[in-house]
C-alpha cells in the first residue's frame, strides 16, 4: 500500500467515523480550483469542511498537528470558493479528522472541531 | 437616548452609554468588533466566546459587534459583559425586554470580574432610569448611589437566569457611607511641643488654607502634616460622593468611613501622576486628594513642571486634562500641605547647628519655588527643632487631642458655610477679592492698623488679601463676630518670610 492508497484508506475510515456520529456526507474529494476538500458534511444544520490527515505509526508528530497555518489558509480559500459555488449562505466551519495507525496496524479516527475558531487575530487574514 | 443592551465608556468621572449591536451572518466563524475599541476590548472576543460556551452557547458564523457611538474611543474590559449579553440576546438565548446597562470583565469560565468605574455607571443608570448589572465585587460601592436599580452578578449565567425569570437577582441596596473613625495613627496629643505649628494646622484646617512647613531635618514636619488629617471635619454626604466618584474612576477599592483623603506624593512624581492623564486619562493625585489633603514633602525637589502645573488647579478647584483623545475635567479641591528645608543642608536659621550652604546654593534652592506658587500658599510656618528639654520630657502633657481641635474646626467651618452660602463659597480660602472688599466685617481700629502695616511691611495687593482671609479664619475659630487687631496680627506672622524673620537666613522673597 503506497502513501496515496493509505491516505484514501484513512479518508474511508474518517467517513465511517463521521457517519457513526450522525453526520451526513454531502461530497468527497471536491476539486475546487487548485485545492481539494477531502470531505464535505453536514452536522446539525451546519456545513462542515473536513480535512483528513492520516499518519502511519512511527511518525514523530501526531496527524492533527500537521495542519499548519499555510494549510489552513489553503483550506479556507478552497472552502470559500466551494460555498459560493453551491450558493450556501449559512454558517460553516472547518474540522480536522486525524486518522492514526496503532501497533496492530488498525486505523482509528479522532475529530478536532472548528480549528479556525480564535484565529481571527492570527493567520486567518 | 438608548435602547437595548448597553455598556459604558468612561470619560473622566462621567460614564457614557455605549450601545452594543450584534449581527450574525453565515460563513466561517469570525468575530469583529468595531467602534474604536482598544486592545482590551478587541481581546474581549476570546473571553466572551469562552464564557458563552460555558453557558452552552456555541457561536457560529460571522459575527459583527458594533459599539455605538462609533467615534467615542472604548477602552477596558468592562465591555465584556454587555457584548456577551448582546450575543446571547441575538442568539435568542435570553430576551432582554427593557434597555439595560451592563458592565463587567469576563473570566474564561464565565465569572464576572471587578471593574473600575462602577460608581459613574451607577450615576448614569440613575439618570437614564434603567437597570444596571455590575460585578458582585463592585456591589458595595454601587450600593452607595441611592435611587438606582442595580444588580450584582457573579457569573454570566446569573444574568441569563435573571432575564429568563428562572432565578431573579435581588436589587442592591442598603449602602451607607459609614461613620467617622478617629484617625489613630497620629494624634495631636502625641506631638511634643510645636505649639505654633499646631495652631497653624488648626487655622489651615478651619479655613482650608494651603500650608508650607519649613524646618530643619527631623523637626517633625511630616508628623505634623499627617496629624492634620485627624483635625479635619468629616466628609459630608455630598463630598463623600465626589470622593467616591474619583476613587472609582481611578480603580481604587471603596473604603467606608468619612475620613478625608490624605495623599502623599514622592518628589520624583511626574506631572501626569499629579495632575492626571495617561492613555486612559485617569485622575492624578491632586484629584484623588479632592476634599482632603495633598501632602508634598520636600517641595522644592519636585520638578518644575509639576510645581507650575499645580498653579491652576489650586486656583480653580478643578483640573482639565486635555489630550488628543479629548479632554476631561476632574475635581481638585485640595488642601495643599507642603514641607521643605530652609536650605540644601537643612540647618539655615537653626540656632544649634551651623548652616554649611553657600548663599548662592541657598538662593538656588529657594528660587525653585516660584512666586505664583508661594502666592497660593496662605500659611508659611516655621517648624523649629525641639529643645533637648522638650525632647526628653517623655510622658508629659502635649496639649489637646485631635478630637478637641476638630470640634473647634468644625464649628468654624459651619460659621463660614452659613456666612458665605449666598455667595457660593465653602470656606475663607475661596473668598474672592470682591467679597473681601465688601463683606469682611472689622473692628473700627483694624483699618488704621492695616494701613500702617501695609506701609511698614510693603505688602502687595495679593499678600494683603491673603492676610485678611487668614484673619477671618482666625476670627471664626475664636467665634468673634468681627475681625479684631489681634487676629490680623496673628495672621501677619504666617506671611511669606515671616517664618524665620528677615535676615535669619530664610527670607522667602522677603
Amino acid at each position: 500500500m503506497n502513501h496515496i492508497e493509505f491516505g484514501a484508506a484513512g479518508e474511508d475510515i474518517a467517513v465511517k467515523y463521521l457517519e457513526r456520529k450522525g453526520w451526513s456526507i454531502i461530497a468527497r474529494n471536491v476539486k475546487v480550483g487548485r485545492g481539494e476538500l477531502d470531505i464535505v458534511a453536514e452536522d446539525c444544520g451546519e456545513l462542515v469542511i473536513v480535512e483528513v490527515r492520516t499518519r502511519r505509526i512511527g511518525y514523530l508528530s501526531p496527524a492533527e498537528t500537521t495542519v499548519g497555518p499555510v494549510k489552513v489558509k489553503r483550506i479556507i480559500k478552497a472552502a470559500r470558493t466551494y460555498v459560493d459555488q453551491i450558493a450556501f449562505s449559512g454558517a460553516w466551519r472547518i474540522d480536522v479528522v486525524a486518522v492514526t495507525e496503532n501497533d496492530a496496524g488498525e486505523l482509528s479516527a479522532e475529530l478536532f472541531s472548528d480549528i479556525t475558531m480564535g484565529m481571527e487575530g492570527g493567520f486567518m487574514g | 437616548m438608548m435602547n437595548g443592551i448597553c455598556g459604558v465608556a468612561l470619560r473622566g468621572t462621567q460614564a457614557l452609554p455605549v450601545e452594543v449591536e450584534v449581527e450574525t451572518t453565515g460563513g466561517l466563524f469570525s468575530m469583529t468588533v468595531v467602534g474604536l475599541p482598544d486592545t482590551a476590548v478587541k481581546e474581549a472576543r476570546e473571553r466572551v466566546r469562552a464564557s458563552l460556551r460555558r453557558i452552552g452557547l456555541m457561536l457560529r458564523g460571522r459575527i459583527a459587534i458594533n459599539l455605538a457611538p462609533a467615534d467615542l474611543p472604548k477602552e477596558g474590559a468592562l465591555l465584556d459583559l454587555p457584548m456577551a449579553v448582546g450575543l446571547a440576546n441575538g442568539a435568542g438565548m435570553i430576551n432582554c425586554r427593557e434597555p439595560s446597562l451592563f458592565m463587567g470583565e469576563l473570566a474564561l469560565d464565565g465569572r464576572v470580574r471587578w471593574v473600575r468605574g462602577a460608581v459613574p455607571a451607577a450615576v448614569l443608570a440613575r439618570e437614564l432610569a434603567v437597570p444596571l448589572f455590575v460585578p458582585k465585587e463592585n456591589e458595595s460601592e454601587v450600593a452607595l448611589v441611592s435611587g438606582v436599580r442595580a444588580y450584582g452578578v457573579e457569573t454570566l449565567l446569573d444574568v441569563v437566569l435573571h432575564m429568563s425569570g428562572e432565578k431573579p437577582l435581588s436589587q442592591i441596596e442598603g449602602g451607607s457611607f459609614g461613620e467617622y473613625e478617629e484617625c489613630i495613627e497620629t494624634d495631636f496629643a502625641d506631638i511634643k511641643g510645636q505649639f505654633a505649628a499646631k495652631r497653624a494646622l488648626e487655622i489651615a484646617a478651619a479655613g482650608h488654607h494651603n500650608l508650607l512647613l519649613t524646618g530643619s531635618p527631623g523637626s517633625g514636619k511630616t508628623l505634623l502634616a499627617r496629624a492634620l488629617r485627624g483635625i479635619l471635619p468629616p466628609l459630608s454626604d455630598e463630598e463623600m460622593m465626589e470622593v467616591l466618584l474619583v476613587r472609582s474612576t481611578a480603580g481604587m477599592p471603596f473604603e467606608p468611613g468619612r475620613a478625608r483623603p490624605f495623599r502623599t506624593a514622592h518628589h520624583t512624581a511626574s506631572s501626569v501622576a499629579i495632575c492626571g492623564g495617561g492613555a486612559s486619562m485617569r485622575p492624578g493625585e491632586i484629584s484623588l486628594a479632592n476634599r482632603g489633603v495633598l501632602f508634598l514633602d520636600e517641595f522644592p525637589e519636585f520638578t518644575r513642571d509639576v510645581l507650575e502645573s499645580l498653579r491652576q488647579p489650586l486656583e480653580d478647584g478643578t483640573i482639565t486634562v486635555s489630550r488628543a483623545a479629548g479632554s476631561v475635567t476632574y475635581p481638585a479641591r485640595v488642601l495643599l500641605v507642603t514641607a521643605c528645608n530652609p536650605c540644601p543642608c537643612g540647618f539655615s536659621g537653626d540656632p544649634s547647628e551651623p548652616c554649611k550652604c553657600s548663599p548662592h546654593s541657598i538662593e538656588k534652592y529657594q528660587r525653585k519655588l516660584s512666586g505664583p506658587i508661594l502666592d497660593r500658599i496662605d500659611l508659611h510656618v516655621a517648624v523649629p527643632r525641639l529643645t533637648p528639654e522638650e525632647l526628653v520630657s517623655l510622658g508629659g502633657e502635649c496639649g489637646e487631642s485631635s478630637a478637641e481641635v476638630r470640634k473647634r474646626v468644625q464649628s468654624a467651618r459651619k460659621t463660614q458655610q452659613d456666612r458665605w452660602r449666598e455667595m457660593g463659597f465653602q470656606c475663607n480660602a475661596e473668598l474672592s477679592e470682591r467679597a473681601i472688599r465688601k463683606r469682611l466685617d472689622m473692628e473700627p481700629d483694624v483699618k488704621p492698623f492695616l494701613a500702617d502695616t501695609v506701609k511698614k511691611l510693603r505688602l502687595s495687593g495679593r499678600g494683603f488679601s491673603r492676610v485678611l482671609r487668614v484673619s477671618q479664619t482666625i476670627a471664626d475659630l475664636e467665634g468673634a463676630e468681627r475681625i479684631a487687631v489681634h487676629h490680623v496680627a496673628e495672621s501677619l506672622s504666617y506671611r511669606e518670610g515671616g517664618a524665620f524673620g528677615r535676615g535669619a537666613g530664610l527670607g522667602w522673597r522677603s
